[in-house]
């Protein structure tokens, strides 16, 4: 198809770019789409899943980034600044097509004894789970798994260890405290190792962890 | 320190933020209850998991569609 994708901008081609955008230049925002929409047309991807609300998200996104690049203080990256953007299109297309009450979360979560021992506690995972995860139909597995995560459960997963957000950008993105995010990241981390574990779990009590649900 | 505490330390002591008591007491109890050094061995793969989840292989990199980039530098004539 099209020709192989421009390269970002460096630094110092950054200011000369930036000064473009604020002069309402055609050629410095169609500059700044080549180099940066395949990046973020994969993270509206990620995190709406279809290709059709992808393209939709990342067209919102261009068009609120030209109303308010007169607003941009230059002390974020232009790409992070972007990036911040579709992120939060992306989220507000989730919520907008949000259909069924949430699902509990609890039980993917470990459940104790009194005495604070897990009631099943972690068995062995197969050799080299990390290895296995090469393979690309691993990925395809992983990537379902999280998909059966309770939204917001699953939205802080993915902009705190797919994205690389901080976790001080998702409590504003959210409109939530930081201690949230990270009580929300590590529900979700633990819920999915518990769905992982229906693969990589070796022994019967592990594999029936996950499965008791 | 007992298991339900353990596990719900994992997140921060892998962040670097558990004071040095707590931290020093979560992995004295790592060293002597397996069950929970493999749940924090899991829980590390899990979270590489995800990271490599969504890495695209090089080929499958995505190229914008011209009709969607011409499409995009329309709209902010409207705007
Ligand atoms: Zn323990």
């Amino acid at each position: 198809m099209a020709s192989a994708p421009v390269p970002p901008p460096h630094d110092d081609d950054e200011q000369a770019l930036l000064a473009g955008l604020r002069a309402g230049s055609d050629t410095a925002f169609e500059t700044l789409v080549r180099t940066t929409s395949s990046r973020l047309l994969a993270v509206a991807r990620r995190i709406v899943g279809s290709d059709e609300d992808a393209r939709d998200v990342l067209q919102e996104a261009y068009a609120s980034a030209f109303r308010s690049i007169g607003r941009f203080e230059g002390n974020a990256k232009l790409s992070t600044w972007l990036h911040r953007i579709v992120v939060n299109m992306a989220l507000m297309r989730l919520r907008s097509r949000k259909r069924k009450p949430e699902e509990s979360i609890e039980p993917l979560l470990p459940a104790f004894k009194d005495d604070g021992h897990m009631l099943q506690s972690a068995g062995h995972w197969e050799e080299g789970a990390d290895v296995a995860l090469e393979r690309a139909e691993v990925r395809d597995y992983v990537r379902a798994q999280i998909d059966r995560l309770p939204e917001t459960y699953r939205t802080v997963l993915m902009l705190r260890d797919i994205e690389e957000m901080s976790t001080n950008d998702v409590a504003a993105l959210l409109d939530t405290t930081e201690n949230a995010v990270k009580i929300r990241l590590h529900r979700a981390r633990q819920a999915l190792r518990a769905l992982l574990n229906e693969r990589f779990g070796t022994t019967a009590a592990g594999a029936a962890q996950g499965a008791s649900r | 320190m007992n298991c339900q505490a353990c596990v719900e330390f994992i997140l921060r002591y892998l962040d670097g933020e558990l004071p040095d008591d707590e931290r020093a007491a979560f992995e004295v109890h790592l060293a002597k209850c397996p069950p929970c050094g493999r749940y924090l061995e899991q829980y590390r793969v899990t979270v590489t998991a995800c990271k490599k989840a969504f890495v695209a292989p090089p080929e499958a990199c995505d190229d914008v569609p011209e009709a969607l980039i011409q499409a995009i530098l329309a709209s902010r004539r409207d705007v």
